[in-house]
């Protein structure tokens, strides 16, 4: 039992952490926590299917098409409503980012209609048995993927220019600025790259529940999977989805089904209340 | 009333870092006391964990009898301390006099029902809280500028606006950090008479942190010197003065006038 | 002088609307009234507190149905059941306030997120109470054995309470407990420091935006007749957010304003109206892009900081 509960916990796990990654991967750069994002990651999800069935474009073009385009909202969010909101209190970044949200969301709903959409999976969804565990080969896939695209992102962080450039302004903002990076572009960078790791999320997610235009409230999740790692470790965000995705599943086998969303919520709120910093993060006072 | 201020092998750390290390001192009743060092000594940390900002890691604070380690700043506050910030922490949109009105929050005593129904404890209320406010201002000079966000007052008016604020609480203790730092020579003389008036003719008794030695000299009748987050001496003026430790701790020369 | 002329204009044309307006408009001002209620709340305490909150839906959740639930299980008329049940909510949303000892910023626009999540879960799911995700009907306001349910009558209950919230939000601004608020959203510090105790003002202000979150949802309860869960999720939040920022946040009118905005455009764009909410979400933007300040001083004030002189 516990071990089928890791494995299924695992699927849903492996997508907060993506979502976790994405709210991270901003944050750590831009201060910026995106209420949106959830949004953003059921848009890319559509796109998949707009690019299928009414562009009629192969699978793998229309996912293409889908990071593609995830990546550039990103970046236009960026340039058209970050940028002049620079500076401003948090409160108005907060609002701002919530109405992105809900303008892709009502976007979609308007557009799409409210109606469930069916999206591909990467590979079957027939279970079969091993070794008393129940495996599902697309629950696999998504987790492959997800680890993957991890591995990716570090991967890019360390040997590549690009990569390098957002560490360093991780690390010093000014020290970067000095040393001829452009902040303002490594911003635009990580709203792209932020963008794409949760669309990454949508596409991945979509096939396993329905795609909606409400699907983004996942992104609660994603955002509390964040904080238990610490809300400013890349690490922590995934520890924090896998560790989740398992909780959850196991609150879903325990208590009840029907309880299993209220649980993790509750859970969240506990561990906002409990945790602040997060199972990774460390403290700090306001001086005066 | 004035009550003595009783600090006892208060200390605290960040991480790491020791920001104040077992000091202790006292302060008598209805004097000013001066508390001086370099920067990152821990002269704000002190301010702070006496008002209940911070919690300390070991000792003790008293006012009086009371010992008042661990309570919240707004109940601190509500046993009559109240104190100036290094960096005014003044309610930038808030007018001037609103400010102040805040100040006098404590004093104001009707509930929301009251206010609601404009109920005549209301109206009392309000009206001796603004007279009070007007009186205030006029205390530090700035009748004129009751109006003017707090924002947009210049520095020197900010810190008088912040002083007006702390006095509004009817302070016993009253505790100001660097009230002088960049104020001009004629601007800090004043300052001087300001403060001796508030001991003599309030019976406040003053802590005072500051750089400017021309007024730490001037009105002081007791100097506690922190380096480091220690005790380094403690003294009258003269022979804090005379300390050499104190005369190194400043980069080897006397603390002169800014 | 000529505010006062303007009040009482308004005032006497609230008044003579029920007499000469169809009775699909006066429908409709009295759902501004009764979202305008539901904004206060806001007002209080994103605007005057400066603590955000992503759950005013869900106060106006419990305001509905908890009324509706008290009439028809228990056969408590409203006339009592909404004011309790508002009152029981504002002392949730007290509790709710306190949870801003731990936390802040994002983590508590997250919380309250969350618990805006729950609270609708919890109407899907609790199907014995809630009627479940099919919705549940809501008993009519009576009167002396007669129900009150045509737009006139439910018009002339709601249309006095929304004019006692906008005096109530003036009231509040010019008290302690709202300079207080005041205090708290520019400098939590500064404020304790004079002795104004920073949590249970948080806490109170969470507590009046439940209240009147519960009263105006009550009341909206009243005139759909009745509630469906999806009403009241996040997005509902959101909207009330948006609502209260256009409208002006530190304007007793403000909620009024937006609120008349957001009932009223909808009306008047016939076959654009299932992309209403995506133009509010866009407006909402596009008001916070060009003048992120004009949210109604939300902004602290960028002041000079104390130059450092000092002896060497
Ligand atoms: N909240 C905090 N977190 C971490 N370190 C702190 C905090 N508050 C103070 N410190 C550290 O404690 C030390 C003492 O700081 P403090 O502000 O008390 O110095 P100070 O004597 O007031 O200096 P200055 O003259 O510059 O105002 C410094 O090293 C400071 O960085
Ligand atoms: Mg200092």
């Amino acid at each position: 039992m516990l071990a089928q509960i890791l494995v299924s916990g695992v699927t849903a796990g492996a997508v907060y952490a993506l979502v976790a990654l994405g709210f991270v991967v901003l944050h750590r750069g831009t201060r910026v926590v995106h209420f949106g994002l959830g949004d953003q990651l059921t848009l890319s999800a559509y796109i998949v299917v707009i690019g299928q069935v009414f562009l009629g474009l192969p699978f793998a073009a229309a996912i293409l098409l889908s990071l593609l385009l995830s990546a550039g909202f990103g970046v236009l969010i960026e340039r058209g409503v970050m940028r002049p909101l620079r500076g401003s209190p948090l409160l108005v970044m907060i609002i701002a980012t919530l109405a992105i949200g809900a303008a892709v969301r009502e976007g979609l709903r308007a557009s799409m209609g409210p109606l469930p959409w069916p999206v591909p999976f990467l590979l079957s969804p027939a279970p079969f048995t091993l070794g008393g565990l129940v495996l599902v080969p697309a629950n696999l896939a998504v987790v492959g993927v997800a680890l993957a695209v991890m591995l990716a992102l570090f991967a890019m962080l360390r040997w590549t220019r690009f990569g390098r450039a957002i560490v360093a302004v991780y690390e010093n903002p000014t020290g970067a600025a000095i040393v001829g990076i452009s902040v303002p572009g490594v911003h635009a960078r990580l709203w792209g790259l932020s963008s794409v790791l949760a669309a990454v999320a949508g596409i991945l997610m979509a096939p396993l529940i329905t795609l909606s235009p409400d699907m983004g409230t996942i992104g609660i999740k994603g955002f509390a999977a964040a904080i238990l790692g610490g809300f400013n470790s890349l690490p922590g965000a995934i520890a924090g989805g896998f560790l989740l995705g398992i909780v959850e599943t196991g609150a879903g086998v325990y208590v009840s089904t029907a309880m299993k969303d209220i649980v993790s919520y509750a859970l969240l709120i506990g561990c906002v209340l409990l945790l602040p910093r997060g199972l990774f993060g460390t403290a700090e006072a306001r001086k005066v | 009333m004035s009550a003595s201020l009783v600090v006892e092998d208060l200390g605290i750390r960040f991480g790491g870092l020791v920001a104040l290390d077992a000091v202790s001192m006292r302060v008598a009743p209805g004097s000013i006391h001066a508390v001086i060092g370099p920067n990152g000594a821990g002269k704000t940390t002190l301010l702070n964990l006496v008002t209940g900002l911070y919690r300390p890691t070991t000792g003790r604070v008293a006012l009086g009898e009371e010992t008042i380690t661990g309570l919240p700043p707004h109940r601190i506050a509500a046993r009559g301390v109240a104190r100036t910030f290094q960096n005014t922490e003044l309610f930038a949109e808030l007018s001037a006099r609103e400010n102040v009105l805040v100040g006098l929050h404590r004093h104001l005593r009707y509930g929301i029902a009251a206010a609601t129904l404009r109920l005549p404890g209301y109206r009392r209320a309000e009206r001796e809280a603004a007279r009070r406010a007007e009186r205030l201002l006029a205390l530090v000079g700035l009748r004129e500028q009751a109006e003017t966000a707090a924002g947009d007052l210049a520095l020197g008016q900010q810190r008088r606006l912040e002083l007006a604020r702390a006095l509004a609480t009817r302070p016993r203790l009253l505790m100001l950090d660097e009230p002088a730092a960049g104020l001009r020579a004629s601007e800090a003389d004043e300052l001087i008479g300001v403060l001796r008036r508030l001991r003599d003719e309030l019976g406040l008794t003053l802590v005072l942190i500051d750089h400017v030695m021309r007024v730490v000299m001037g009105v002081s009748e007791r100097i506690t010197v922190l380096n480091h987050g220690r005790k380094l001496a403690e003294g009258t003026p003269e022979e804090v003065r005379r300390n050499p430790a104190v005369v190194a701790a400043y980069l080897g020369g006397a603390p002169h006038d800014a | 002088m000529a505010a006062r002329l303007l009040l009482l204009l308004l005032a006497a044309g609230l008044v003579a609307v029920p007499f000469v307006a169809p009775s699909h408009l006066v429908f409709l001002v009295a759902t501004i009234g009764s979202t305008a209620i539901m904004v206060a709340g806001l007002s209080i305490v994103i605007g005057m507190a400066g603590q955000i909150s992503i759950a005013q839906a869900a106060f106006a959740a419990l305001g509905a149905y908890g009324t509706a639930q008290l009439a028809a299980l228990g056969g408590v008329p409203h006339w009592i059941g909404l004011p309790a049940v508002a009152v029981a909510t504002a002392g949730l949303g007290y509790l709710f306030g306190l949870l801003s000892l731990r936390v802040a910023d994002h983590y508590l626009a997250l919380a309250t997120m969350a618990f805006g999540a729950i609270v609708q879960l919890l109407l899907i799911h609790l199907e014995d109470w809630t009627g479940g995700a099919v919705g549940l009907p809501v008993p009519p306001l009576t009167l002396g054995g007669r129900s009150l349910t045509r737009p006139i009558e439910l018009y002339a209950v709601i249309m006095p309470c929304a004019a006692l919230t906008v005096w109530f939000l003036h009231a509040l601004m010019t008290s302690r407990t709202g300079r207080a608020f005041s205090a708290l959203r520019m400098s939590e510090v500064g404020a304790a420091a004079v002795g104004v105790p920073v949590l249970h003002h948080k806490a109170m202000a969470f507590a009046l935006s439940a209240f009147f979150g519960a009263l105006g949802g009550g009341l909206y309860g009243l005139q759909t007749s009745y509630l469906d869960p999806a009403q009241f999720g996040i997005l509902e939040s959101v909207r009330l957010i948006a609502i209260a920022v256009i409208g002006g946040l530190l304007n007793p009118f403000g909620p009024v304003i937006g609120a008349t905005v957001f009932v009223l455009l909808p009306e008047t764009m016939g076959a654009l109206g299932r992309y209403m909410s995506l133009v509010f979400s866009l407006l909402l933007l596009a008001f916070i892009i060009v003048s992120p300040r004009g949210i109604a001083g939300l902004a602290p004030r960028l002041r000079p900081r104390p130059g450092r002189r000092r002896g060497g």
